[in-house]
This record gives C-alpha cells, structure tokens and sequence, in this order.
C-alpha cells in the first residue's frame, strides 16, 4: 500500500545530482499540490523557480522534471502517462513533453509524484529507481545504441517488468529535436532526449510496487466505470480510433484542405487515393496495441510485406508521423513512412520535426537554394529514399544533415536568401499536421502555444468544422480567442492531471473535475471552475517562464506563408490568417497587455503574486 | 431541379456504406436530397446524422454552408464525418 498523505499521490519527490551522484527524498508539498496539481504544474512552479534565468539548455545548469499526477495509475481510463518539463534546447523556452505506455503509473509506483534531475554525470549513466533504492549505473556499454537495443539490454539486466526513459544515438551527440524514448513510445517535441543526452544520463530504470490511496473508492470506481463506458460508445474513441488509430481523421484532414502538403505549399493531396487510413488498416496494421489502463487501443503495430521496405516495422505510424513524413515531403510511399518513423524511434528523433525540416530543404532544393552537390543527391518533393537518408544524416549530423538537425528555424537563418517566409516553425518549434488557413483557429493556437507550434495546447478543428451546435466558421475569427483559451487552460489540467488528451475526446471538463474529487477529496477543488483555474494559473506560469527567457509579443506570430501566402487550389483556396484580430482579442480575454505580458491584477487573482 | 454530387465516406460512416465515395444525383433542396442520399446508402442519415456523423460540403459544416447559400449545387462534395478528436 501507499504511504502516503494525500490521496492519488505517491506523497515524494525525488531529486538526482547527477554531477555528485546524490538524491534527496521529501515529502511532496500540499501547496504545490492544491495549486499546480502534478505533471506539467508541477514542472512549471519547479523550473520556474530553480531553473538559473538565460541558462544555457545544454549545459548541466537545466533541470529535467519527470511528473506524474493525481489519476496517473489509476484505473482511471488512459492514465499511463507522464510529463517531462525543461528548458527547450530547440526554442530556448518553455518545454513540457507527454509520453504515453507505461512508465508514469510505474514511476508512481516506485514511490514518487516526480524526479527532479539535476547536474551532468561526469560518465554515461543510467539511473535506477526501484520503490525506495535509487542507484547510479554505469551506462558506457549502452552508449551509441539504438534505443530499443537498449531498453532489450536494460530488460535483460533489470527485469522484464520494468519501464524505461532512454535516450539513441541522436539524443548523445545533441541533436536539438532529438526525443526521449519509453517502450515504443516517446517525449516528443522540442528536445528533451538532447537534454538528458547533455547530462549523460543514457537511460532511466523504473520498477514500482507500491499502491495508491484513494479518498472516496466506491465514487471513483463509479466515476472510472462511467469514463470506460462514455470512451467505448464514443464515434471517435470507441469507433473510428480503436480502428484507424489516430488515422482515423487523416482522409478528413485532406478533404476540409487542413492537412499541409509539400510544406505547406498547398492543401491538396492527390495521392490520397492511395495512402490512407483504410489502406494503413487493410495491409499495414498488424494488431492493435494499448497503453496502461486504456480501452481505446489507438497505437498500432505495423508492418510491411511487400515492396522494397518489405519486412520493416513500427509501433505507428501516428496522423502526426504519416503526414511529416508523408505529405508534408510530397511522399505516398506508406512503407517508407513506417521504416522511417521507425528509424526516428531508434535513433531518438521527433518525427514531426524530422518531416518538417525535411519538406523545407526539399523545397530549397526545387528553389535552387540549396545544391546538388551541397546535399549530395537530388531531393525532389516524393523522394522517399532521400527521406531515409535524410534521417540517419540528422541522427548522426552527417553532411547537411547536421544542419537539419538544429532545426528549420536555425536552418533558414543561415541559409538566408528569404528562406525565412517558408520556414514552418513558430517560436524555433516545427508546425505539425494541421494548416491553419483551413481553420484559424489552429493558428492562433500555434501562436500562443507555450512550447511554440503545437496542436497539443489547443485542437480547435473538432469545434471549427464539426461541432453542429455552435457552427463556428473555421475561415473566419470571431469566437476563435474564447476556444483558444478555453482548451489551453483546460489541456494544462488534463497535463497535469496526468492523462492522455484523448479523454477529453469522450469525458467532460464536469466529469474529469468529479474524477478528481472522488480520487483526491481535495477540497479546493469541487467546481469545474476551480479546476480550470488551476490551468489558467499554469498557462500564466509558462509565459513567464518563457517571457523571462526573451520572448514577447512579436514572437506569437506565425510564418509569412501562412499569413500572406494563400494556397491556389483545394477547400483553402485564396485564404490566409487572420492573425492579428484574433491575437488581440486573445490578449484582452487573457488578460495581457499588449507586450503580452500577464497584468498584475491577473497574477493577484491567480495566486501568482510573487511573479509580478 | 437536381444535381451531380459526390457524397464521401469517412471512418465509420465508410465502414457502414463498404466503400470510399459514390456519385448521384439528388435534389438541389438539402432535406429533399438527404432523404435520397439515405435511400441509396447504408449509413442511415435519419438516426445517426448530428449524433454520431455530420456533413461537410466542400470541407465546411452543412448547416454553416446552408446558412450562407440555401441549397446544394452542381459538383459539391458531402463528406460524411464522425465526430473525431485529434491525433
């Protein structure tokens, strides 16, 4: 059993000084509790105020916050998640990074809300936490291998039973979108695995035994009940997800024009016909495979049996992987995405990124930017064999592939030449799957997104083109400020909750709030407006956090190509961005000022006084 | 007076009809023509449609696009969307 204080927490926070080889042990604060909840929150008021203002994210000065919350573990349905928040080596601002499988509910096991890693490890080093032990391992034999090789190995020396953090081959030599990855799962986004790669730190081990306290059991396994039957009729998470896996939306993207094709030159897709979610379903899927405690099932095990990927496999591909790889290159070949997201797993790569700074040097190369003879073959848009290439040149930082592998906005800053119009990023961070001029509202998301680009702080696409009660016009901005809002306070609840956003697709913000309460019987938290003040309070914290690394208003914008570029076919034909009407008017609903800084009166009502 | 439209399936409404798109034509009076989409179709429009699916035309919710022009013209396309999430 747990020996906690709190129900729904492990009660402890470890912290590791990798430069010393020490750990502390204490007991996990009430107030950072009631006010930051866990996960995301929890790394948001830890980094903030440990985290030295203008460190250098490579250097053994940032701070790494692996986070659980309150219904990670649970029997809560799709509660295997974790957070993992630092200091972006890609953006050089704020980073929370989710990874799902199993790892998060291990960790509470173990004993802790969240391990705080500090320093740099004078030697690679694995980490192992087992319930109260914690050991510093000597990770050399590990150091260049792939991440799987690496997790059988640990497997092999450890138990079978245990779950892993671990860092490839991109993530050693500091690839800045290079991932952490756990199981066939990852952190993606931003850089994480080039953080712990800085830290020598090659994996982490984690094997838990313990329980977790309960407030109101019989309430809870009511609430865990009602939350498995709503997922299970749910159109998306009983029907088409379990089915298609996170495919299921991929031929719907292309037809309302939101999927960006040849980085984002256009948003039409002929291909379509052949590359899409029923023929991933009819050939590739080979079985379905599901995360701690969730009846959607929506990752996949693929596989490919003829052609000349035949024999490659990989847990995916994800929308995300399928469109960066796939569309966004110009490329249908669905064996080369599958062998190429799987490459990105094994080297420890974010395949979003990857895609992304691919279709632009692809496009530089159709521009006469970038050579022949500078890349060392032809690029052309639907090369799937220069894609492969290109991955193992940014794993390795072979070639321009070393260029690539900092990024698209460091790229286009040194490649110059106007590339900058063109170069997908907002903030340093890649654009994923969606083209906001065929909804806005993915375009002020992708401005004001704490992370920088990312359709994981706000997916307003279900409300834009799907929501047959308020019909909200995606080609226009009225309401697109309120939804914007409204989810990013909302996703930092279910981020530091922790769960997969995926239970916001069939729970309510009511139903999530009775789920906290049966859990953890905390009495600040009875209404679903308490709740989303806890979100509001750390969507305000990351803004500092990141206004104090330098950025400011000029910063929420959005590449000139979407602004000013319209597309010339398809649903989006002749749009672009409305950016500005919607910025300001998300200012005024957040209570910014026009720099973009959180006024004082909104800190004081947020408890954030001593932020000012 | 009818139309040529190209009514698209996705997801789970392709799972009910067993197949991508079909071409037909129907009324240029939306109502009129979803009742002659569902008598052609194995999707059924009467129980499901704003429950478990809604239509796009053209990549746009149907009753936005009602809204602004009435009726269906030559060339749309329906789409036949469940209610689906992120990926």
């Amino acid at each position: 059993m747990s020996n906690n204080k709190y129900f729904g927490y492990a009660g402890k926070i470890l912290t590791v000084d990798l430069s010393s080889s020490d750990y502390v042990v204490e007991d996990t604060p009430f107030d950072l509790i009631v006010n930051f909840m866990g996960g995301k929150g929890f790394g948001a008021k830890i980094l903030y105020d440990e985290l030295k203002p203008g460190c250098e994210p490579l250097s053994e000065d940032n701070i790494m916050v692996v986070a659980t919350g309150p219904l990670t573990g649970t029997l809560m349905p799709a509660s295997g998640h974790v957070t993992l928040s630092t200091k972006s080596p890609l953006t050089g601002i704020w980073l929370d990074s989710h990874c799902a499988g199993f790892l998060g509910p291990e960790l509470k096991m173990a004993g802790y809300d969240a391990i705080i890693i500090k320093g740099k490890a004078k030697k690679p080093t694995v980490l192992v936490i087992k319930d109260d032990g914690v050991s510093f391992e000597d990770g050399r034999d590990l150091w260049g291998k792939f991440t799987f090789e690496s997790q059988e190995l640990l497997r092999k020396k450890y138990g079978e039973n245990c779950q892993f953090m671990c860092i490839g081959p991109a993530g050693e030599r500091k690839a800045r979108f290079a991932n952490i990855v756990s199981g066939g799962r990852g952190f993606g986004r931003g850089g994480s695995g080039a953080v712990m790669g800085s830290k020598n730190l090659k994996a982490v081990v984690v094997k838990g035994t313990r329980g977790i306290g309960i407030y109101d059991l019989d309430g809870f396994m009511r609430m865990c009940t009602e939350a498995y039957n709503e997922l299970t009729v749910s159109p998306d998470t009983g029907g088409g997800r379990p089915k298609y896996g996170t495919n299921s939306i991929y031929s719907f993207m292309i037809e309302a024009g939101a999927h960006p094709v040849k980085n984002f030159q256009t948003g039409v897709f002929e291909a379509v016909k052949e590359c899409n979610e029923d023929v991933l379903d009819k050939k590739y899927y080979k079985r379905h495979i599901a995360c701690f405690s969730c009846p959607i099932n929506c990752s996949k095990a693929s596989r490919v049996d003829d052609g000349k990927y035949k024999g490659k496999f990989t847990e995916g591909p994800e929308y995300e992987n399928m469109w960066s790889l796939g569309a966004q290159c110009g490329n249908s070949n669905i064996g080369s995405i599958i062998y190429g997201e799987h490459l990105c797993d094994e080297y420890g790569l974010d395949a979003i990124s990857t895609g992304n700074v691919i279709g632009f040097t692809m496009e530089c190369f159709e521009k006469g930017i970038l050579s022949e003879k500078q890349i060392g073959f032809p690029v052309k848009f639907g090369n799937d064999e220069a894609i492969i290439k290109f991955i193992e040149m940014m794993a390795k930082g072979e070639g321009v592939g070393e260029l690539m592998s900092q990024g698209v906005r460091q790229m286009s800053k040194e490649l110059g030449k106007g590339t900058e119009k063109f170069a997908m990023h907002v903030k340093g961070m890649e654009i994923p799957a969606y083209d906001p001029r065929g909804a806005f509202g993915m375009g002020l998301a992708y401005a004001t997104s704490d992370r920088g680009a990312c359709h994981l702080r706000a997916w307003t696409l279900g409300a834009e083109i799907l929501d047959v009660r308020n019909r909200i016009d995606p080609f226009a901005t009225e309401f697109k400020a309120e939804l914007v809002k409204s989810q990013q306070d909302f996703y930092a609840v279910i981020q530091s909750a922790v769960v997969c956003l995926f239970l916001n697709f069939g729970l309510t913000q009511r139903q999530i709030t009775r789920c906290l309460q049966s859990l953890t019987g905390i009495k600040e938290w009875k209404t679903t407006e308490d709740i989303l003040k806890i979100g509001e309070r750390i969507y305000n914290l990351t803004r500092l956090f990141s206004m104090r690394e330098g950025i400011s208003a000029k910063d929420d914008t959005l590449p000139q190509r979407l602004l000013r570029e319209p597309t010339k076919e398809g649903p989006t034909k002749g749009v672009v961005v409305d950016l500005d009407t919607m910025l300001k008017e998300y200012y005024l609903i957040r209570h910014w000022d026009r720099e973009g800084r959180p006024t004082k009166e909104k800190l004081t009502e947020l408890g954030l006084d001593k932020y000012k | 007076m009818k139309v040529k439209i190209k009514a698209k399936f996705f997801a789970m409404p392709r799972d009910y009809q067993g197949e991508r798109e079909l071409e037909m034509e129907v009324s240029e009076d939306f109502q009129q023509a979803l009742e002659e989409i569902d008598s052609r179709t194995k999707i059924g429009i009467k129980e499901k449609l704003d429950k478990r699916f809604v239509i796009l035309i053209n990549g746009r919710n149907y009753r936005k696009v009602l809204e602004d022009k009435g009726k269906l013209e030559e060339g749309d396309n329906l789409a036949f969307v469940p209610f689906l999430g992120g990926g």
